[in-house]
């Protein structure tokens, strides 16, 4: 049983409180879910349980946390790896060793289980995960899905009673975040493994789980059944309602972005064959495809990231071919799937004027721009902000501002709402239409079909190299909300 | 994405390759070996001929770990610094026999030959680590290192384990870059090499986001609790025992050489191109004490 008793918490060199006075009651082999908008506390609630809140963080901390009459504040994170399992955000940080079969064996070297288990432990874990065919792959080649699982297995085969996930799905695809979860509660039911779950997925998670606690502002304001839950969050006005609110595009609007027949390829596999796409001036257009099907590939073609071996492709007219990408930074501008990779500078503003220094813009005009981007993204508060501070969701506003900056008309954007909850992804999809409203262009690649249904113009599935228009009525009902608290799908 | 991805670890970032031949199923610790004693001799032996010898001997157990082509590749760019090394050298370094006086340069046999010895060393050193870097497999070569000090192995582990993904995220963020009006491909040399650098901050800011994630994930997964267990590690077989003494005795005894002055040629002060009846005897016995990497390992 894992009692947390009056617990509070600040990190380190920070003014406000992570945790305020929570208590909770962990029975084992219960299903806990918990939710809460981004900085509510959640994640660092699942730190106290291994200790890695404080041990590994420092910062100000009263109250207990006991596992299994363990108190955390007298042992270390390693010391509690037995029991406690955790699993975070970015398999790719969490898999040390480069070959799956060494990688399930460093949990068990490190609580020093000897040789002969350890092998058996490998044998078991990796057939449960039906991780054989992979057990002598390298790590860094393996899809994101398969990661995760490499990583589930590796700490499973710790045989902790309680395992933490903290937000485990937010990097994987619809698709293989419910295998994911539907692993994770067949583990609960099948072998009694406690689960506390961080998610902010709570349509997709609330049918797992047997108990959900909901977070503000660092403290516990809901604890209860599933069923209490479901009117919890009812009353509450969290549930997400479903509305398709789209902009029309006028249908005779100009083509301004168009290409014809275009073959891409990496080494000896074709990615894209004799593609041919056109975008109307202001729709927001969403492209959607499996995992590998060439998505990100074709975006970086229309930006000149990457050049077709045949066909053409123009912007307003002009065949991009002989321009390089920072010469169409003015006219295109491209996100891509992680907002670190945009950010750097000392604050937001300092961020935006690198990009207008780059780009040649006369500085009369900077003052205007900067107000504007941030405005539109409502992240003007965060001006002199370090961008590495901003939560999740701002980061990837301040991301975009850095491109939106350059006023691109045409927007094309690599997997937004990635590890977005849904209050940044409503948040994100009405600046979209903001922008659409004042003549931009928007061209986003998504998995996120509930994001497509309610933003998208229109809907385009890659597949086998080429495009195919897809109805509205096919995406549509996938987010339907029930009653039983149940997603169908 | 993934497409992108492992098209650019297949291609380039990560060296090692799994082959079958008798060299790879040889225990990482004899060829760790081997690789620490030629790196040693590369660091003391100026002599050409011994320079040749090694380097020739080196090749051969690159042959036969079927990694030759690629050590060649690594050779040719050991090949672009030789070539400075040569010119440096040639054109600086003193002496009186003079082969050749072209203007205010005068060529000497003394920088001649010590340019040529130079260039041998950095060859023998490159081809010994291409071994270390497409024979040994990385996984293996820490765990033997990790004998001495584990922390900083485990360590070494992971920044080859990570690599590919910062490799990854530097072309990601050469993409933002881009994408936000940077210029890569066009434009001033010095430009380029200007664009460049901005690409190592946000690089540095996301591996250290990366290294507190790992950190976390690390002391979660009990590391550091207790004195761990190897799960990797295997008997020697009584070959690969034979292996490791012999090149032991190989180091101590090149050393020892040394130290009489065997494969030590001072060519910039006058020492000629030549050798002794013991010249041989120190070579024959240097490669002996080696040549037992060629028995391999068996499955």
């Amino acid at each position: 049983m894992i009692r947390i008793e009056n617990v509070t918490f600040s990190y380190p060199d920070s003014a406000e409180t992570a945790l305020k006075d929570i208590s909770i009651e962990i029975r084992e082999g219960e299903f806990i879910l918990i939710v809460g908008k981004s900085g509510c506390g959640k994640s660092t609630l699942c730190r106290t349980l291994n200790g890695l809140v404080p041990h590994f963080y420092g910062g100000t901390f009263s109250g207990r946390v006991i596992i299994d009459g363990i108190d955390t504040r007298k042992t270390t994170p390693s010391k509690l790896a037995g029991t406690i399992g955790m699993i975070f955000q970015d398999p790719e940080n969490q898999l040390i060793m480069t070959n799956v079969e060494n990688e399930l064996a460093f949990g068990l070297e490190n609580i020093a289980l000897p040789v002969e288990k350890i092998r058996e432990r490998i044998e078991r874990y990796s057939y449960r995960f039906g991780l054989n065919n992979l057990i002598h792959r390298f790590i860094p080649e393996l899809s994101g899905g398969e990661k995760q699982k490499v990583a589930l297995a590796s700490i499973l085969a710790m045989q902790p009673k309680y395992l933490v996930l903290d937000e485990p799905t937010s990097q994987l695809d619809e698709e293989n975040a419910r295998t994911f979860l539907e692993a994770i509660k067949n583990l609960n039911v099948s072998v009694g493994i406690t689960i506390i779950l961080v998610e902010h997925r709570l349509e997709r998670c609330l049918q797992y789980a047997d108990r959900l606690i909901f977070m503000k502002n660092g403290k516990v304001e809901f604890d209860g059944r599933r069923e209490e839950a479901i009117q919890y969050l009812k009353s509450e006005n969290l549930v997400q309602t479903f509305s398709r609110k789209v902009n029309q595009v006028n249908p005779h609007q100009e083509i301004i972005l168009e290409a014809n027949n275009i073959w891409f390829s990496y080494g000896n596999s074709h990615i894209l064959k004799g593609l041919n796409l056109s975008v109307r001036k202001g729709e927001i257009l969403a492209i959607t495809g499996a995992n590998g099907s060439g998505k990100s590939t074709l975006l970086k073609n229309l930006n000149g990231l990457l050049k077709p071996e045949e066909g053409t492709i123009t912007i307003f007219g002009k065949d991009i071919s002989g321009c390089s990408t920072a010469e169409l930074a003015a006219e295109i501008g491209y996100l891509s799937q992680n907002p670190n990779d945009y950010l750097f500078e000392k604050n937001l503003q300092k961020e935006l004027e690198f990009t207008l220094t780059n780009l040649n813009i006369a500085k009369a005009e900077w003052e205007e721009r900067i107000s504007w981007t941030l405005s539109i993204l409502d992240l003007s508060r965060y001006r002199r902000t370090f961008p590495r501070d901003l939560s999740c969701g701002e980061r990837e506003r301040a991301a975009l501002a850095s491109i939106l900056v350059a006023k691109p008309r045409i927007l094309v954007l690599d997997e937004p709402t990635r590890g977005l909850d849904q209050w940044n992804k409503a948040k994100l999809g009405q600046t979209l239409q903001s922008l659409q409203r004042e003549g931009f262009t928007t061209i986003i690649v998504t998995h996120d079909f509930r994001f497509i249904a309610e933003y998208a113009n229109r809907v385009l599935r890659l597949h086998e190299g080429s495009l195919y228009e897809i109805p509205f009525e096919r995406i549509y009902p996938v987010t339907a909300w029930n009653e039983g608290g149940t997603a169908a799908s | 994405m993934e497409i992108c991805r492992s098209f650019v670890v297949d291609s380039m970032i990560f060296p090692y390759k799994s082959v079958d031949s008798r060299i790879h199923r040889l225990d990482a610790r004899p060829k760790l070996l081997f690789v620490v004693v030629m790196f040693i001799f590369s660091i003391l032996i100026s002599d050409i001929l011994y320079l040749v010898l090694f380097l020739a001997f080196v090749l051969i157990v690159a042959y036969t770990a079927r990694i030759l082509k690629s050590t060649l590749s690594i050779l040719k760019y050991a090949g672009y610094v030789a070539f400075f090394v040569l010119l440096f050298n040639i054109l600086i370094s003193s002496g009186s026999n003079e082969i050749l006086i072209v203007g205010p340069i005068t060529i000497t046999t003394e920088s001649m030959l010590f340019a040529i010895s130079m260039c041998l060393r950095l060859f023998l050193a490159v081809s010994a680590f291409s071994i270390l870097t497409y024979a040994i497999h990385p996984d293996e070569a820490l765990r033997t290192i990790s004998k001495f000090g584990y922390k900083t192995t485990s360590s070494l582990s992971l920044s080859l384990r990570m690599y590919p993904t910062i490799a990854a995220d530097a072309n990601n963020i050469i993409d933002s870059m881009k994408a936000r009006g940077m210029e890569f491909e066009k434009g001033k040399f010095i430009n380029k090499i200007k664009s460049r650098a901005a690409v190592v901050m946000p690089l540095l800011l996301n591996s250290l986001e990366r290294s507190i994630s790992v950190a976390e994930a690390m002391e979660t997964r009990g590391f550091g609790s207790t004195k761990r267990t190897n799960f990797g590690e295997r008997k020697m077989t009584r070959f690969e025992l034979l292996m490791v003494s012999s090149f032991c005795v190989s180091m101590v005894m090149g050393i020892f050489l040394f130290a009489l002055g065997y494969g030590n040629a001072d060519y910039l002060n006058g020492a000629k191109f030549g050798y002794s009846f013991y010249d041989i005897i120190a070579l024959a016995l240097l490669i002996g004490t080696l040549s037992p990497i060629m028995l391999g390992g068996h499955q």
